[in-house]
């Protein structure tokens, strides 16, 4: 008696399944880890440079310390450790839009997230007519011994900063800086944040 | 051979529906995993404009929000559109330079029975960069907010937090049935109009052409 | 399985059958089933349950937190401009000090302290909505600059105020249960992201509450 042929068939599909099963498995392995390929687009500037994002363009101004802030029209803020203030423009690309996100990336390798534009650590960045540079701030509290070396990244998202741009900003911020700023009395005056530093085309 | 080639036919034709269909089975994979493009790009762009027909926009729309529903539908033309020299800053200072004023007057055609209220008003130039009635935070002695609706009768509108249909507060009038808003916008002085855009929630909106030459 | 195999089984079965009672058999079950969940931890020491006793002006820890509790006081104006109070405050001074590697942020310093035993307490910043004071949220405030600590950064210490407000028309309490909670760095299982969850009260002890000196 031969083997029924109507058997064959049925046997391929089998293996054709299986096969499709590794496949996708290996497939899987194969593409990017997810937070890897999700990473936002970073842009790396130093004071004084301009990053160029999705959304419009940062030209970073000054970076300044102080164990004191005071905002204009607000509190000040007295800090166990120092504030580090950083002064921006943010000229939007297109339509209006702001900047929603920082992080301190500390000496040591640390991300420490910020958001909001009020409290101890903060980033005020609204960008106002297109092509206009906006005049933004972010003050962020850190351990001293933290910020020699130091980094800022800005972002549009303060929910989700994955697959947009992100400006990766060189505070430039060396241990005599510190030294010095840990030694101020007086407190930090921070510039207003939200007007616009020009009102001509480039 | 010829046995394995009338073989190879007999499987073509045992499995022809099964063929016919795969490629429709493919785009219905396709589809079913696409609820991404539609939450994070669909619904997130211009891209339902509403119908025009000799400069008149009929804008088709619903509001809904999971609690409450209700339609939005109303007819958008533009009754005039030109450069606001005249406007200056809140206690008379000139507009800064760089900068230019354009006053938008749209004409509305609606039921008063609609509400209307909470729509965003927003400039197209030439470039394709798009400009908010507020974008410059400047202090303009003019109507900035875009203004979806008549000030003193707004018609109809919904309780923040209710989810009672919208209705008109006791004591006010109803919203004529077609009326006129003002916006001024600040754009770049470079900045060339080209159409004016309005909408609720997109991707649905309304544009409509506007010429800027008329200075 | 072969047959010679399969008949070598049935009669092993059959004389274990014979020298142990179903209870014997039972029993080395569930002794074999003990021994193998040591494997898993299940041999490891039980954490005796309940916080540790916590003691006014003694650092504990307190994930992410190093924590003091300095005092406890009662007062009825803060001297803050735009205060309008809705009773008594009562607060307890403590210094924290963020031992982690991230940022700690409103809700979870706010967390980090709850009193126990007092009625009466308004359980949010606003609102009229009192409660028992287990249920209270506290503001909490920096001493040096009287601002809201709204997010505490690594390797910093502050001194800060808890802040609850109780209704007037209860009795003023002599003292309160501090109960001091740690919470644990951790992946959320729903979304991924890394953030502090499980709060879990660690320290608890009875703190005095004194009134305060005011100024008038």
């Amino acid at each position: 008696m031969r083997a029924p042929t109507v058997r064959r068939p049925q046997a391929t599909a089998g293996v054709l399944v299986v096969l499709a099963l590794v496949l996708g498995q290996w497939l899987h392995q194969q593409l990017p880890e997810r937070a890897d390929a999700s990473r936002p687009f970073e842009e790396p500037v130093a004071v004084g440079g301009t990053a160029s994002l999705r959304s419009g363009d940062v030209e970073v101004l000054s970076v300044d310390g102080a164990p004191s802030v005071a905002r204009k029209n607000g509190p000040v803020l007295l800090s166990p450790g120092l504030f580090v203030a950083v002064e921006f423009t943010f000229t939007p690309r297109g339509e209006s839009s702001s900047l929603r996100y920082g992080e301190l990336r500390d000496n040591s390798g640390r991300v420490l997230p910020f958001f909001g534009s009020s409290g101890r650590s903060s980033i005020d960045c609204v960008g106002r007519l297109v092509d206009r540079p906006t005049r933004c701030l972010a003050v962020v509290e850190a351990d001293p011994a933290s910020l020699a070396g130091a980094g800022l990244a800005v972002a549009p998202s303060d929910i989700d900063e994955r697959w947009d741009s992100m400006a990766v900003v060189d505070l430039g911020i060396d241990a005599d800086d510190v030294t010095e700023w840990s030694a101020r009395k007086q407190f930090l005056d921070l510039p207003q944040a939200g007007v616009m530093t020009r009102t001509e085309a480039p | 051979m010829t046995s394995t080639m009338e073989h190879r036919r007999g499987w073509w034709r045992r499995n022809r529906w099964g063929l016919v269909a795969l490629p429709l089975a493919l785009v219905l994979a396709l589809a079913a995993g696409s609820s991404r493009l539609h939450e994070y790009w669909w619904k997130r762009g211009f891209h339902e404009q509403a119908p025009v027909s000799s400069g008149v926009a009929t804008l088709t729309d619903e509001y809904d929000d999971g609690y409450l529903r209700y339609p939005i539908e109303a007819r958008y033309s533009v009754a005039s559109f030109r450069p606001a020299d005249d406007v200056t800053l809140y206690g008379g200072d000139p507009l800064p330079s760089g900068v230019r004023a354009w006053r938008l007057s749209l004409a509305v055609e609606a039921d008063p029975d609609v509400a209307l209220s909470g729509c965003t008003v927003a400039l197209v130039d030439t470039a394709g960069n798009r400009h908010g009635a507020t974008d410059s935070g400047l202090d303009v002695d003019a109507p900035r907010l875009a203004s979806c609706v008549p000030e003193s009768t707004p018609g109809p509108r919904t309780t923040y937090g209710s989810t009672a249909p919208p209705a008109v507060p006791d004591g006010e009038d109803p919203r004529p049935p077609t009326y006129r808003t003002d916006t001024v916008f600040v754009l770049p002085a470079e900045a060339v109009p080209a159409a004016v855009r309005l909408w609720y929630a997109l991707p649905r909106y309304v544009e409509l052409p506007v010429d800027a030459s008329a200075d | 399985m072969t047959g010679a195999e399969d008949n070598r089984l049935r009669r092993w079965v059959l004389r274990l059958s014979r020298t142990l009672t179903l209870r014997q058999a039972l029993s080395a079950v569930a002794a074999l089933v003990v021994l193998a969940s040591g494997l898993f931890g299940g041999l490891a020491t039980a954490r005796t349950s309940g916080p540790t006793e916590l003691v006014a002006g003694e650092q504990v820890h307190a994930e992410p937190f190093d924590v003091t509790v300095e005092r406890a006081r009662w007062l009825t104006d803060l001297g803050l401009e735009g205060e309008t109070p809705r009773g008594r405050y009562i607060s307890v001074v403590a210094t924290i000090k963020n031992t982690s590697d991230h940022p700690v942020y409103r809700s979870e310093i706010r967390d980090t302290m709850r009193l126990h035993g007092l009625d009466g307490v308004f359980r949010r910043e606003s609102g009229k909505e009192t409660g028992p004071s287990e249920a209270a949220t506290p503001r909490v405030l920096v001493v040096a600059d009287a601002s809201e600590l709204a997010s505490a950064a690594p390797g910093l210490e502050y001194e800060v105020v808890f802040l609850w407000e109780q209704a007037e028309y209860m009795p003023v309490p002599e003292d309160a249960t501090v109960a001091v909670a740690a919470r644990t760095w951790r992946q959320s299982t729903l979304d991924d992201q890394y953030l502090w969850f499980d709060p879990t009260v660690t320290h608890a002890g009875s703190i005095a509450i004194e009134k305060a000196k005011e100024e008038s």
